[in-house]
């Protein structure tokens, strides 16, 4: 993919460069404010951006705006957001669009899987961190339909929500892909979801849910 | 007021001579409001030499200095009272103002000191990570390479820690408002926590305590009270926030100088607001803090 890169620290940038660069990618641009990103954008219409949260100007989330802002401009551009800390104010919002990755920076040292999750969101999936999942799926209420999944139906909703198709959340599961079909359709009825056909509308209705939900 | 009674005089005014800051002279009325030196025809009211407050009066009153020296010697402790008065008033809300002053340089320090983490070792522990995995993906599996693959795990167990470390210093949600904090705090729980917030953006300081107030109640309410619901519920009436946290817990928590609670309210307090706990044994416990947060 061509892969355009907008993150502040330079030892992170170029850091992250190498290991794009080393596993085939091009890497078309390198830039460190949200403004540079956008124009970079314009600039080289890469496959891929992938961009820290936390950038200059104004150090809060201007990566994010920068992204929301090219997601109203280029409703295809697949986005990867970086963030140090998780935070879903931003990312859920454009999680449940498609095309869009949001995992912590220190994922990216798990080479295999992040390679993966940003090849899944170059190609319209999506990928949402572990860590992220976690906190989305903590129960915030006595009568949460999330309380009534078992173990096993959690786990799967979890790697669902990841991004994971069927047939990855088996290998990962060491189960059958029809196993997990019979979990993940448990798992919609309880939570109240139309089951649809395909990975990725799946993942977005989840994600979706799991979006209102917050908003709560 | 009694002078202008005594002396039949509806232009007495009185000026009360204070040490604004840096020295200059600041003259306050007997309400404590700023006011100016009373002009001419005026008479300086001293004690041992110190400039107490200055009285001006009218045209009929300077025509009779007989009357205005009786009054104004009658009228010299109570005016040295309410200067004092005046006085203690004045110290105590700059007290109160250093204090707020002090809380807020620590909410700055505690952001810079987060910044300071994100931006410096967080980054560089990441990008080390980086290095290492690139080297890794050209070496053969082995020695070498399992090595690394140790130290990546490493660091990115350091990378968490400091990750952990510096949402203490500073809550990351904050940038994003109290409600994204408290959606953060709310997932992080492992008691269901039910959370109502009613309220727009308020003021960085206003914020930042309110979210200690929640942050430590429920910390209590989870770790000494057992509970097995918590409701955190923010609302705001005209200029006043009101945080409140409430358990099913055993109860009983009290305020405590120096300790979790008391801490809690001294914060409060240096935000100009105030600390209610209510906890009946048995009861379970609500935490309310009530905090001006005028727009």
């Amino acid at each position: 993919m061509r892969i355009v890169i907008g993150e502040d620290s330079a030892l992170v940038r170029e850091g992250l460069a190498r290991l794009l660069v080393d596993a085939g990618h091009e890497v078309v641009a390198r830039v460190a404010d949200a403004e540079a990103v956008v124009r970079a954008v314009e600039e080289h219409s890469p496959d891929l951006l992938i961009a820290d949260i936390r950038m200059p100007p104004r150090m809060i989330d201007d990566g994010a705006r920068a992204a929301r802002e090219l997601r109203q401009a280029h409703p295809k551009l697949p986005i990867v957001l970086l963030s140090q800390h998780i935070e879903t104010t931003h990312s859920l919002e454009l999680v449940s669009t498609g095309s869009f990755g949001y995992l912590l920076k220190d994922r990216v040292l798990d080479v295999e899987d992040f390679l993966a999750a940003i090849a899944r969101v170059g190609a319209g999936g999506s990928a949402l961190d572990p860590e992220v999942i976690a906190s989305l799926l903590a129960p915030t209420r006595s009568t949460d339909p999330l309380a009534s999944l078992t173990e096993r139906e959690g786990e799967v909703l979890a790697l669902l929500a990841e991004g994971r198709s069927n047939a990855a959340i088996a290998r990962q599961l060491w189960t059958t892909e029809r196993t997990v079909e019979t979990h993940v359709r448990h798992v919609f009825a309880k939570l109240g979801l139309l089951d649809s056909e395909g990975d990725n509308r799946r993942v977005l209705a989840v994600l979706t849910y799991l979006r209102l939900r917050i908003g709560q | 007021m009694a002078l202008a009674d005594a002396l039949r005089d509806r232009a007495v005014r009185v000026a009360y001579a204070l040490t604004g800051p840096e020295g200059s002279p600041l003259w306050l009325a007997a309400g404590g409001e700023r006011t100016s030196r009373p002009d001419e025809p005026a008479r300086e009211i001293r004690s041992r030499r110190r400039l107490l407050a200055v009285v001006g009066f009218g045209a009929a009153t300077a025509s009779r200095p007989a009357l205005l020296a009786d009054v104004l010697r009658e009228a010299h402790l109570p005016l040295e009272l309410a200067r004092s008065r005046i006085e203690v008033r004045v110290a105590l809300a700059e007290t109160e103002a250093s204090r707020a002053r002090i809380v807020r340089a620590g909410y700055e320090e505690r952001r810079r000191l987060e910044r300071d983490l994100h931006d410096g070792a967080q980054q560089r522990l990441v990008a080390i990570g980086m290095s290492l995995r690139l080297a890794q993906r050209h070496l053969p599996p082995g020695l070498a390479s399992a090595t690394l693959d140790g130290a990546v795990a490493e660091l990115q167990e350091a990378v968490a820690e400091l990750r952990r470390i510096s949402q203490g210093v500073r809550p990351s949600g904050l940038d994003d408002g109290l409600p994204a904090a408290l959606r953060t705090l709310v997932r992080a729980s492992p008691v269901p926590i039910e959370l109502r917030v009613t309220t727009e953006q308020v003021q960085d300081a206003v914020a930042t305590t309110a979210y200690y107030v929640a942050a430590e109640a429920v910390a209590n309410a989870l770790k000494h009270a057992s509970s097995r619901h918590v409701v955190i519920e923010i609302t705001r009436e005209a200029a006043m926030l009101q945080v409140r946290v409430s358990d099913d817990g055993r109860g009983g928590a009290r305020i405590v100088p120096g300790r979790g609670l008391g801490g809690l309210a001294d914060r409060v307090a240096a935000n100009g607001g105030t600390l209610h706990v209510d906890s009946t044994p048995g009861a379970g416990t609500t935490v309310r803090a009530l905090l001006p947060c005028a727009s």
